[in-house]
């Protein structure tokens, strides 16, 4: 069994409660519509010809999509694009839009109306990958990995309905080539986009050298093959680290195949749950986003006691069936300039394969270097991208917290998981953003080194791997009835943010009993 | 977007409203409270919805604060027959009711992140603005639920070989 099958689980909503919705819609709108009562998660409504233009969308958060994808029927592509007949435009196609965009289609090869089944089963091999990196399915995803360790690579199958075209959007696109997959139409991109938001990410497969900084912009590979005779098509990703030969190498080595009778296969992924717009969405229910984000700022103080859920083993090291509740105190809050506080050996840590290894912060005088603060104008990734307009040196410091855990289950239990959070808000808050004052010239910002604007995750935590089970070291080997164990957790935070902090032990985010303001100026 | 399209979409979708609701509600009635309070909001916010693509994403917002409002309302009183939450009403005879059962056991944040990534197929981002969190959070809970599924499959593994 895997994660894989979940999918199986068809779990519907009950008769009674089906007709109660009826009677709450016909309230809401006045009559009963007529609709499709056997379709299950219905897709995404179609955007007709006259709006495909408008489902580009920027919004002034940052966060805007890489990619738009609009689907429409094969008469609006008639219209729109000037094509003559459907018969004779087939494949994918590429049509440059703007300075960095790419407009990539996908037609049929047949139209018969034949809708593609959504559950459609695949089977799919990838012959050639880099020596050591192997790969899993999950839901139509495939993930890489290297020596245990996730790769800046990543596969998605997803199916393509054989009666209508579809095109993707992709924006911030540098340079484009078309390739052959084994006789299945390919395209190469490579993008650069200055996101804002989180800062340094590496993984197992980058270096020291490759760690990218505010001026160095890391590039991202995306490749698309069509295979129409399965109505599919592979979207896979690929980090700068990757050199492009070998990810076309990759990319021209998979096969793909209709899963036959007997044969284990892969479900594709809904087109439209692939590539749909990463826009923010709005939020409607202010009163709620209010009330959820000063959850996490009016918690406790540095000695105050609170209770956190999580998960362990009994004393003989057997699974609990449900989770245990622990009594919890934060305390000693110490900031440093230096990495002092962490043993040699855990310097060249890398924490969840996300943080850079901590060894790689300190400058030749063996204090933290000085963070950089980029101060971004955003673009739309059609004409214009984001450009960093200034940047602010800022002091990098290392915060670490004692988190004490008090068994009071009665009963000794082992392994138990910890985890915290860090988050940097406003008295109001809102998310803290960086020192400087929005003048217009700007829209956002990014942090070389500190984790990210708003939020940070344990950079490292004084508690080794227990039991040698390899399960991210962030557990504590073992609690006694009635007693108490501490860890200590360190976190990386630019010296503007310190006043901000808000430690959430438990890592919920949002609703953990264990909300901790630090009271640091 | 007009009324009738959003009924529509709601109807439509019910089942997957439905299984998102009972990721964070361990009951039908409950389920059923979110998922009438969410469809309230929705249409008197009718007017705010700019983008009709979005309509499905914005309303699983709507449902999934709803969902955290009544579980803080109802913390500690959940019923004892629906403890085991949906794995109740799985049938026990198919091959992953384990499975089932293992991820009904997740704390509520967990089990809604596996269940959107999982079965209902989002992506992170998408997760993320419909959670409110960042995409890290996401990435974490997702991360300790298969770390704790992987350890109960495992070990439900070794006992079935034993038998």
């Amino acid at each position: 069994m895997n994660m894989n099958d979940l999918k199986h689980r068809d779990l519907r909503m009950p008769d009674d409660m089906t007709a109660q919705l009826e009677d709450l819609v016909k309230k809401e709108v006045g009559y009963l519509p007529e609709y499709d009562k056997k379709k299950e998660n219905g897709k995404i409504t179609y955007l007709n010809a006259s709006s495909g233009a408008s489902g580009l969308t920027v919004r002034g958060t940052g966060k805007r999509s890489r990619r738009t994808f609009l689907v429409f029927g094969l008469a609006a592509a008639l219209a729109c694009g000037g094509i003559v007949s459907a018969a004779v435009i087939k494949g994918m196609q590429a049509q440059k839009k703007g300075n960095y965009g790419q407009e990539i289609t996908f037609y049929p090869e047949t139209s018969d109306g034949t809708e593609a089944a959504s559950d459609t089963m695949v089977t799919c091999s990838f012959n050639y990958l880099p020596d050591g990196v192997t790969y899993e399915f999950f839901s139509g995803k495939a993930e890489f990995t290297k020596d245990g360790k996730n790769m800046d690579l990543s596969a998605i199958l997803f199916s393509l309905d054989p009666s209508q075209a579809a095109s993707v959007l992709e924006r911030d696109v540098d340079d484009s080539e078309k390739f052959d997959a084994d006789g299945h139409d390919g395209l190469y991109l490579s993008q650069t986009s200055l996101d804002t938001g989180s800062a340094l990410q590496t993984t197992a497969a980058q270096t020291e050298a490759e760690q990218p900084e505010a001026d160095n912009v890391p590039f991202r590979q995306t490749v698309y093959v069509y295979y129409p005779e399965v109505h599919a098509a592979m979207q896979l990703y690929a980090g700068s680290s990757i050199p492009k030969d070998e990810v076309l190498k990759i990319a021209q080595n998979t096969h793909i195949a209709k899963a036959q009778d007997g044969e284990e296969g892969i479900t594709l992924m809904s087109q439209d749950l692939v590539l749909s717009d990463e826009t923010e969405v709005e939020e409607t229910a202010e009163g709620d986003a209010a009330a959820t984000e000063a959850a996490v700022i009016s918690g406790r103080k540095p000695g105050d006691q609170s209770s956190v859920e999580t998960i362990a083993n009994d004393a003989d090291g057997n699974d609990l069936n449900a989770p245990v509740t622990l009594d919890t105190v934060l305390s000693n809050v110490k900031v440093y300039d230096d990495l002092s506080a962490v043993p040699e050996s855990d310097r060249s840590s890398d924490q969840f394969g996300v943080v850079n290894p901590l060894s790689t912060l300190l400058g030749d005088n063996g204090k933290l270097k000085a963070d950089t603060i980029s101060y971004v104008k955003y673009g739309d990734g059609i004409n214009t991208k984001n450009t960093v307009v200034s940047t602010d040196q800022v002091p990098l410091k290392f915060v670490t917290v004692d988190l004490t855990y008090t068994n009071n289950t009665g009963m000794d239990l082992t392994n138990i998981l910890f985890y915290a959070e860090a988050y940097y808000r406003n008295a109001d808050g809102s998310d803290y953003i960086a020192p400087k004052e929005s003048d217009g010239s700007w829209d956002g910002t990014k942090r070389s080194l500190s984790y990210s604007e708003s939020y940070s995750e344990m950079a490292w935590e004084s508690v080794a791997d227990t039991f040698g089970q390899n399960n991210g070291s962030n557990y504590i080997d073992s609690i006694k009835a009635g007693e108490s164990r501490t860890v200590t957790i360190g976190f990386l935070a630019d010296e503007d943010q310190l006043s901000h902090m808000i430690v959430v032990v438990g890592g919920e985010g949002n609703e953990s009993e264990g909300s901790y303001s630090l009271g640091l100026s | 977007m007009t009324k009738e399209k959003l009924g529509i979409l709601i109807l439509e979708n019910r089942d997957q409203f439905y299984r998102i609701a009972r990721s964070v509600l361990r009951n039908d009635s409950d389920a059923a409270d979110a998922i009438s309070e969410a469809v309230v909001k929705a249409f008197s916010g009718i007017g705010s919805l700019s983008d009709d693509e979005h309509a499905k994403t914005w309303f699983i917002r709507i449902l999934i604060n709803e969902c955290y409002l009544l579980m803080r309302k109802n913390s500690g009183c959940v019923p004892v027959e629906d403890v085991r939450g949906m794995a109740a009403s799985d049938d026990p005879q198919t091959d992953y009711w384990n499975l089932y059962d293992a991820v009904d056991h997740l704390p509520a944040d967990e089990q809604l992140a596996v269940n959107l990534f999982y079965m209902e197929g989002y992506r992170i981002s998408e997760i993320a603005a419909m959670c409110g969190v960042p995409e890290n959070t996401v990435k974490s809970r997702l991360k300790r639920a298969r770390e704790k599924l992987n350890r109960y499959l495992t070990d439900d593994q070794a006992d079935a070989e034993q038998e």
